[in-house]
């Protein structure tokens, strides 16, 4: 007779039953929002939904092309968030750079004080950074957002940083300078491949901050030619009788950048947000 | 290939002073070794020949230019890390190659070097892994291949044996050593094991507590210690102590030892310390200039005391014996052939020519 | 021809370029303070300056537009203590917020329990674990008005095809808050499977092998040895989840906007944007924003005491 431990065998079907779930949940709301992007009208407009159907189109996808902007609000959000995100990285990492290799006084209170404000609810300061941004003359201008979008990530960014910077030994940059290099040199050319996932952690994170954010881009601006994606997408659906197919084609095509970037880098993502989650 | 002379050289961390005004001429191409406890300045005084620490005061110069504000790559010095800190994301012919590459150093040149200190450490088969791929002797001499393709003014080695095994660190000795006898470049070597110290050095300078103790050629640290400290850190087993008193007898000089004076060491007769008879001293005694021999005949008065045995330690070609003396633990190297074991009654002979007189009150050995 | 031995060649001096060796000017301290000065004068100038910008706003009463600003003490304050929709929000506010972290936490920290076990795929089900994080929230939310429409929505159909929720209309306002707090999980529970799982990977086998000695089942081990050990990420994750959430604006506003249904997920975020930018009123909306903004004081007080004592162990 053969022994069968029925409480293994149990939780391993509760462990895989489980795992689907996640799936599921996670990945069917994603999955039909493809689905109805490349529908004919009939089949998304029907009263039960079908799941086995093969026509496929790419109708509502020339329609966001030809009838909407929304070539120029992705145009924008693509400026914006990599404009933020190199921007992000520079003074991220030299700030972070400075604050694990410099003795200097107050360096422990500012590395705390970083961490304060990324509590920060953009909704906090939306006003006062309104009016910052008006007598600045940087309403409805890109570059308004580009700075909104830096400091909203600067915080985390350098948090996240600097845990990298304090992982990789000083020997090395030692090393590397009575090796002949200048600092310059010696972080260009072994600390900065050393802490490169950290540096890609924190440009998705920006990148995405940037890509996502809607209040900012609400507030700040009104032409419709310096709309982001979000705003525009939401100007979109508000604006007409909604066109579900071609309101999800748009839903695609925001996802799809956040979503590429996400799966290419995922390793060093969960590294860093782990680490940021659990300290920061 | 360089001269490094430290003149009252000082080093303050904030308020809290690690290196106190130490001077030190190294002679082009010497093999100098700084030893002493952790915390007694050796490294910080390294980083700052280096010029990974700045000088809180004094100077240091390199063939007579003084160099306190060069940084690291106008000093043209080459370190080997504890750590070794080779670059985990290049292989190891990049590693090597690092600092030729950056003092732009053609490439036919640059492969001919890296090759050549490849085979000189017998490491040609490793140069295309990464360090993450190699073991613990291997990275090591790896961090030394990437000293010496340079051609350095000087080598600086911070402890760089002390991630090794027992054997793997006897073996990188030797080899340290024929290394620089084959390139007869200046080394200042950090460490804090005195064997390195007393198998490697041309000269040996003993720190302690941001100050130099003592420095001179191994044998001559050995054999006279200037204090206590010097001669308990260096040589092991450790020199013996023993508390003692010094007293004159019709002209002849003599040490008590033990609470009740029970054995007695004649001295021969000396005016250095004609103003401490009658006072407390230290003997300082090597191991090896105690003889055990198995029973007191035959030998002169004034040269031995009772030592009844109480643990045995064989090393295989010497037995290493124990026993205590009015408190203070007393080891003997023995001869394995008389087979020692606890509970044994030797009679240690004194060799009273290397034996040291310590005043207790500063430390110092005594002049006889 | 002789061979050329390593040694010599070694000792053939490397011809070097010239190089002119600058001597080092600054001192350690001010290399540190340049580094870090533009992100400071960012954080400074963008972030709390416009913190104290809307403390002096609270003061006084502004228009959006018109030049009317006149100082009026606590006025601002006086009459968002005595508003009765400011209650309101905050009531919503808590309601959202308590409810959102709340699922987010059992339903984040169950799948990062699951998600530490070992099974087949477990790479693949992390990752797409992490997918609702990734879509922007106006996505998220059009998406979600698409699976939840009333006529072709995908999910009131397949929980009508098992027999529940036959008249439930969630968009409407009876359903709404439900909705969003429902929506807020989905997009926000990957922070938590993160956050926990990151803690679960440093728990130490052997504490598990511990309790298996000492004849501990799969509760007790859970309860004795995984809890212990999650706590402080739990207090820290749940702290910053409800601040996150109770501030939180683009999903409610996304949802709703300022329309009828809107009402009745007015949470306090919202109704500062309604009355700064709707209303108009500056002032009385930052006297809202520096209410939040104490808030939040306090809930940083509590996260550094936590935070410190957990980099102490």
């Amino acid at each position: 007779m053969i022994d069968i431990d029925w409480r293994q065998v149990f939780s391993q079907i509760a462990l895989y039953f489980g795992a689907g779930l996640i799936a599921v949940v996670c990945g069917f709301p994603l999955l039909w929002m493809v689905l109805t992007s490349v529908r004919p009208d009939r089949d998304i407009l029907s009263p039960a939904p079908k799941f086995w159907s093969f026509e496929y189109h790419w109708e509502h996808y020339r329609n966001l092309y030809n009838l909407t902007d929304f070539h120029i609000y992705f145009f924008n959000s693509i400026t914006i968030a990599g404009t933020a995100t190199l921007l992000t990285i520079l003074v991220a990492t030299l700030a972070a750079y400075g604050i694990t290799r410099f003795r200097f006084g107050g360096r422990e209170t500012i590395a705390g004080g970083m961490l304060f404000t990324y509590m920060f609810a953009p909704i906090l300061i939306i006003v006062p950074f309104y009016i910052l941004m008006r007598s600045a003359g940087l309403v409805n201008s890109k570059l308004g957002l580009v700075f909104a979008y830096t400091t909203f990530s600067l915080p985390f960014s350098m948090w996240l940083l600097r845990a990298f910077f304090q992982s990789i030994p000083i020997d090395l940059e030692e090393a590397a300078m009575t090796d002949g290099a200048s600092r310059v040199k010696a972080v260009a050319l072994v600390i900065v491949p050393l802490a490169l996932p950290g540096v890609i952690a924190v440009s998705i994170f920006t990148f995405i901050v940037a890509w996502n954010d809607y209040l900012f881009a609400r507030v700040l601006i009104n032409d419709n030619e310096l709309k982001t994606l979000p705003i525009g997408m939401d100007d979109l659906y508000n604006a007409t009788v909604t066109d579900w197919g071609m309101m999800m084609a748009g839903g695609v095509v925001i996802t799809i950048p956040a979503l590429v970037f996400f799966i290419l880098v995922q390793r060093y993502l969960i590294a860093g947000w782990g680490a940021g989650a659990v300290k920061g | 290939m360089a001269a490094i002379e430290l003149r009252n050289l000082s080093k303050h961390f904030g308020d809290v002073p690690a290196v106190r005004g130490i001077d030190l001429a190294i002679e082009d191409g010497e093999f100098i070794v700084l030893v002493g406890p952790s915390g007694c300045g050796k490294t910080t005084t390294l980083r700052m020949i280096a010029g990974l620490e700045s000088v809180s005061s004094g100077s240091i110069s390199f063939d007579e230019e003084e160099v306190n504000r060069l940084p690291p790559r106008g000093r043209d010095i080459a370190m080997v890390f504890q750590s070794y800190a080779l670059y985990p994301h290049m292989t190891v012919f990049a590693n090597m190659a690092f600092g030729l590459r950056l003092s732009g150093v053609e490439r036919a040149q640059i492969r001919e070097r890296v090759r050549a200190a490849a085979e000189l450490l017998n490491i040609s088969e490793l140069l295309r892994r990464r360090p993450r791929e190699l073991s613990g002797g291997q990275r090591q001499r790896v961090a030394m291949g990437r000293a010496i393709v340079r051609q350095p003014r000087a080598f600086l080695f911070d402890e760089p044996l002390s991630n090794l095994d027992a054997n793997l660190r006897a073996q990188m000795r030797v080899e340290i050593k024929r290394l620089h006898s084959q390139l007869r470049t200046t080394v200042v070597y950090v460490t804090h094991d005195q064997v390195e110290a007393m198998t490697l050095a041309d000269r040996i300078v003993v720190m302690r507590d941001g100050v130099i103790v003592q420095s001179g050629p191994p044998e001559e640290v050995y054999r006279r210690p200037v204090d206590r400290f010097v001669a308990g850190f260096i040589g092991a087993p450790k020199m013996n102590f023993l508390p003692a008193r010094l007293v004159a007898e019709n002209g002849a000089l003599s040490l008590q030892v033990g609470e009740d004076g029970q054995a007695e060491i004649r001295l021969p007769s000396s005016d250095a310390l004609a103003g401490k008879i009658g006072e407390e001293v230290e003997i300082g005694l090597r191991p090896e200039h105690l003889a055990m021999q198995t029973s007191g005949e035959g030998i002169e008065p004034g040269r031995s005391f009772p030592f009844p045995v109480e643990v045995v330690e064989p090393l295989g070609a010497e037995t290493l014996v124990f026993t205590t003396i009015s408190g203070a633990e007393v080891v003997a190297r023995c001869d394995p052939g008389l087979h020692p074991r606890p509970g044994d009654r030797f009679t240690a002979v004194v060799d009273t020519a290397q034996l040291h007189l310590i005043d207790p009150e500063n430390g110092r050995v005594l002049a006889r | 021809m002789a061979a050329v031995l390593p040694g010599q060649v070694l000792a053939i001096p490397v011809r070097r370029r010239a190089r002119p060796n600058r001597p080092r000017r600054l001192p350690e301290s001010t290399w540190g303070y340049l580094l870090i000065l533009p992100a400071v004068l960012l954080v400074l100038g963008l972030i709390l300056y416009p913190v104290v910008y809307s403390g002096w706003l609270s003061l006084h009463n502004k228009h959006a537009y018109l030049p009317i600003e006149t100082f009026v003490g606590f006025g601002n304050f006086a009459s968002m203590f005595g508003d009765g929709e400011f209650w309101r929000s905050i009531k919503l506010g808590a309601i959202y917020g308590i409810g959102s972290v709340g699922l987010q936490i059992l339903v984040g920290v169950s799948a990062a329990l699951l998600l530490n076990e070992t099974f087949i795929g477990r790479t693949f089900i992390r990752g797409v674990a992490l997918f609702p994080y990734m879509v922007p929230t106006v996505v998220v939310v059009i998406l979600m008005k698409w699976i939840l429409n009333d006529a072709y929505g995908v999910l009131p159909y397949l929980l009508k095809s098992i027999g529940i929720g036959e008249d439930i209309l969630w968009l409407d306002t009876g359903h709404v808050m439900l909705t969003v707090i429902l929506i807020s999980t989905w997009t926000f529970f990957p922070f938590v499977v993160i956050g926990t799982l990151a803690r679960l990977q440093t728990i130490d086998p052997e504490l598990y092998a511990a309790a298996k000695v000492d004849g501990a089942g799969v509760v007790r081990r859970f309860i004795h040895v995984t809890l212990p050990q999650l706590r402080n990420v739990l207090f820290v994750v749940i702290l910053l989840r409800f601040m996150f959430m109770f501030t939180k604006f683009d999903v409610i506003w996304l949802l709703n906007g300022s329309s009828g249904v809107g009402y009745y997920t007015r949470t306090l975020p919202i109704y500062t944007y309604i009355k700064t930018f709707g209303q108009l009123q500056v002032g009385a909306g930052a006297a809202m924003s520096m209410f939040m903004f104490l808030m939040l004081v306090c809930f940083a007080m509590i996260y550094f005491r936590v935070f410190r004592r957990d980099e102490g162990l």
